[in-house]
């Protein structure tokens, strides 16, 4: 099980999004870190076949992104996505799975399995209209599960969770990353410290880190804030967090407002 | 097999399930309803200020008329009622003979539909003059003048007389109100089609968009090859249905006021320079295939054009101007290709002109009908787009967001 | 004063001043200017959109284009077109619902309530005077009279203003802009019904139920705008 991004560039008319990029994912959940506009959803729109790249290519066991096996054994959670509002929950789940090519009896099961799973169980019957921003989510982890994704992309799946469902959902993500090549992308850094094998880290459309993340001298977070830092001070903020000098006011590089 | 169908059945279910989409539908057929039975009908008869009747008390009479009179021949016997009648009514009005009043309707009205018959021939000769052979002798050079009018070629001009030498004449007259009402309604029907087209098929693609769900959709097994077709096809029979609705609601209000008889009636009753041999109902039979495939191509096209452009709106700000355009356009005859271009398409062509129209359709040495040619020009128009649209929606990008 | 500049000047260089303390809480006690309610009308009249003041300024051409080519059916195409009218006015002064920024001007100072008036006057201020040029210069050329032209115009024109407000307050949310274009082409597309399969309905002796139609209209869609900006708040 291998998926292979060969060289893949995104470029704009007066930007790169991602630059160059090769890796070779396996089996495991992969972290996808990075600031604001470093390439990420990019990055993960190419992986699902949603965006073509300007160059370079992309494979899951030799499958090119572009066919309908690729797409097969694909699982995607947006980073902001829609629903339909007249669709009931179950509606939807059922919808999707006969998008995924699921056959009747069995998206049925899988669907309820799943919603039980998301503990949507309860108002699978009612308009997704109805549904909080949170169920909304958790509505949209359980699509992406439905075909059982050898390859699993989740742009950002933790947003509009609370801490608890947050839990929970790292725990399914390790679950699934015990059979499937997950690749999560979170600007939380403790999600992808607890159930990544693998961290990724973006900027301006490079991948600057590629390890597990131990061998971080001040951990993770610290990585990341000390590049996210200097990504801000390039771009004219410096947000001072009360680390340096205990300032309690943002200012611009000038120093003043 | 049962994946498509099932995916066609949640396409359906997204399409009905909006409001606008059912409200569209019930207020076309209502106005549809309404327009058929009551168009035409209201409103009073004033002659010289005087009220005479009500227009639907006038219809029920001229349709009275035209059924009693319905089976004589339209030859000398009754160009002789016709002058006789002339004569009576001249007489004792005492000079002019004014349409509706007294003596009009005493000796001529029931004779009016016989009347309107000589007017459609458009022989205007003095009444006393009014005889078998200068009817139909009229009839050949009102014929003759049309397709010269048109630009018609010496091919299609034979091609014509020898369809015409093929009628029986003196026509027989019959009646056939509600055929004839339908087909004048044709056109009307045809433009409250396109509009509930035009409103409730863009939603079928630029919903994806416009909600976001693209981005689930397109990345599914069966996201973008098989969605298509599903949608294509609901995005079909939609309009099929609509097309089907309309005809209904033109056909069962027409029947209902005039009956249903005069299937076989022929088309000269209706357009006596026409010469088509067929009858009513196969005109009517045309003029409603014609809708449907109409339909089918204008229903193809705004499911194309709603993918090229991904927002509603847009789309039906385009149709709609396409619309009114159609309507006030009228290309002149002496631009013959772009006149019968422009008369082929779809609101010019569901009327009575624009089905029947005396231009023909040259190729490979044959001359082929306007109903026969631009069935299937419409239909490798509505392949073609399909085919296009496939292109753009399997290759969307999802970007900018 | 060359030197003394220069000392000023030096003694800016030498000396580093201290850091602000409670520098917010200092600039929230001075006084703020702020804007009137004529300023803010005004300032709201360049959020309009672009494509709503073309819409009348096309219908005006549209009117007199047709006065020109047309002459009897201008008025037909102008009622015909001024349904588009109706629902511009319509989704620009409900933007904020339909594009989901209700909530952040429901918090500010001019409220989501004081947006909505402003936008409706400043727009049905724009479409009196269009409403004002437009029935004289049709009526001349048509065979209406003054008060038939009148009715004509302003009937699809209530009709769609109604329908688009029922439309964004049941739906208020993008989706509302689609319904409310195939609300405006139902109404276009009934006028031009009307005029060709229903003329006798423009006798003179319906003149009384057409006017009965427009008050109803216009009662309606005083309503439905209250009941928007009610729910809205």
């Amino acid at each position: 099980m291998e998926l292979f991004i060969d060289r893949v560039s995104k470029q704009y008319q007066n930007k790169t999004a991602v630059d160059r990029t090769t890796l070779k994912l396996h089996k495991g959940v992969c972290g996808l870190l990075g600031a604001n506009g470093a390439g990420k959803t990019t990055l993960m729109r190419m992986i699902c076949g949603i965006l073509k790249p300007s160059g370079g290519t992309i494979s899951f066991d030799g499958e090119d992104v572009s066919t309908e096996e690729y797409r097969s054994v694909l699982g995607y959670l947006p980073q902001d996505f829609g629903y339909y509002p007249n669709f009931s929950g179950m509606d939807f789940m059922m919808y999707m799975a006969t998008l995924k090519g699921l056959e009747k009896h069995s998206a049925r099961r899988k669907a309820e399995e799943l919603l039980r799973l998301v503990s949507l169980e309860g108002a699978s019957g009612k308009k997704i209209r109805t549904y909080s921003g949170g169920m909304k989510q958790r509505l949209g982890i359980a699509q992406a599960l439905l075909n059982d994704p050898a390859l699993l992309v989740l742009d950002e799946p933790t947003a509009g969770l609370d801490p608890r469902e947050r839990v929970r959902f790292r725990n399914l993500i390790a679950e699934v990353g015990k059979e499937s090549i997950v690749l999560l992308s979170t600007h939380i850094v403790s999600d992808i410290e607890h159930i990544a094998d693998r961290i990724l880290l973006m900027k301006d459309g490079r991948m600057i880190y590629d390890g597990d993340g131990k061998e971080l001298e001040g951990g993770l977070e610290e990585f990341y804030l000390e590049q996210f830092d200097e990504a801000q001070e390039e771009g004219g903020w410096k947000n001072t967090s009360g680390r340096k000098g205990g300032q309690d006011a943002a200012f611009f590089k000038s120093g003043k407002i | 097999m049962q994946l498509f169908l099932s995916l066609v059945k949640y396409e359906f279910l997204k399409l009905l399930k909006r409001r606008m989409v059912c409200v569209t539908l019930a207020v076309s057929a209502a106005v549809m309803v309404l327009g058929v039975t009551f168009g035409g009908r209201l409103g009073r008869v004033y002659v010289e200020g005087e009220l005479i009747t009500t227009q639907a008390d006038l219809d029920l009479e001229l349709a009275m008329n035209s059924k009693r009179l319905s089976g004589r021949v339209l030859d000398e016997t009754m160009t002789e009622e016709l002058r006789e009648a002339y004569r009576q009514a001249g007489e004792e009005s005492q000079g002019e003979i004014v349409y509706l009043a007294e003596p009009y309707r005493k000796y001529i009205w029931p004779l009016e539909p016989f009347v309107r018959w000589v007017r459609r021939v458009g022989l205007d000769v003095p009444i006393e003059d009014l005889n078998e052979e200068t009817l139909y002798a009229k009839r050949l050079e009102r014929m003759e003048e049309n397709w010269s009018d048109s630009l018609l070629s010496e091919g299609e001009k034979e091609y014509l007389r020898g369809q015409n030498e093929k009628l029986e004449t003196p026509f027989t007259y019959e009646y056939c109100f509600g055929y004839e009402h339908i087909c004048d309604m044709m056109n009307t029907t045809a433009f409250v089609l396109v509009m509930i087209l035009t409103v409730c098929l863009p939603g079928i693609f630029t919903g994806e968009h416009s909600r976001r769900t693209d981005q689930l959709i397109l990345v599914t097994a069966k996201g973008k090859d098989v969605l298509y077709r599903a949608k294509i096809l609901v995005g079909v029979l939609f309009s099929l249905l609509a097309a089907l609705v309309q005809t209904a609601c033109t056909v069962i209000p027409s029947f209902v006021l005039y009956g249903c008889s005069g299937f076989s009636a022929k088309l000269q009753v209706i357009a006596p320079e026409s010469v088509w041999s067929m009858t009513m109902g196969e005109a009517l039979m045309i003029f409603t295939g014609l809708l449907f495939v109409m339909a089918l191509l204008w229903g193809i096209v705004t499911m194309v054009l709603s993918e090229c452009l991904k927002k509603g709106t847009a789309v039906m700000a385009v149709l709609f101007g396409f619309i009114v355009f159609s309507m006030l356009l009228n290309v002149p005859d002496e631009y013959r290709i772009a006149a019968q271009i422009w008369d082929a398409t779809p609101l010019q062509l569901i009327s009575y002109w624009g089905v029947f129209t005396n231009r023909l359709f040259p190729l490979l040495g044959h001359y082929f009908t306007s109903w026969q040619a631009v069935p299937v020009v419409y239909l490798l128009l509505s392949a073609l787009a399909a085919r296009a649209g496939k292109r753009r929606y399997t290759g969307f990008q999802v970007s900018g967001r | 004063m060359k030197e003394k500049s220069e000392v000023i000047h030096a003694l800016k260089q030498a000396f580093e001043p201290p850091e602000p303390e409670r520098k917010r809480s200092f600039l929230r006690t001075l006084p703020r200017g702020r804007i009137s309610s004529f300023s803010f009308m005004a300032a709201q009249a360049g959020y309009i959109r672009k494509w709503v003041w073309a819409l009348s300024f096309l219908l005006l051409g549209a009117a007199f284009a047709g006065a020109v080519c047309m002459k009897k059916e201008t008025l037909w195409l102008v009622s015909g077109m001024l349904p588009f009218a109706a629902m511009a006015a319509v989704t620009e002064n409900f933007r904020s619902l339909i594009y989901g920024m209700g909530e952040l001007e429901m918090a500010s100072r001019f409220s989501f309530r004081s947006v909505v008036l402003a936008r409706m006057g400043i727009l049905g201020a724009g479409h009196i005077s269009l409403f004002v040029i437009l029935i004289p210069v049709i009526c001349f050329f048509s065979t209406y009279t003054l008060l038939q032209t009148g009715v004509y115009l302003l009937v699809p024109y209530l009709l769609t203003t109604v329908s688009c407000l029922w439309i964004t307050r049941k739906i208020g949310s993008r989706d509302a802009m689609y319904a409310c274009t195939g609300a405006a082409i139902c109404v276009s597309g009934l006028t031009f019904f009307i005029r060709m399969m229903m003329a006798s309905l423009l006798q003179i002796q319906y003149l009384s139920g057409w006017i009965g139609v427009l008050a109803i209209l216009a009662a309606l869609s005083l309503r439905e705008g209250k009941k928007v900006i009610r729910q809205a708040v």
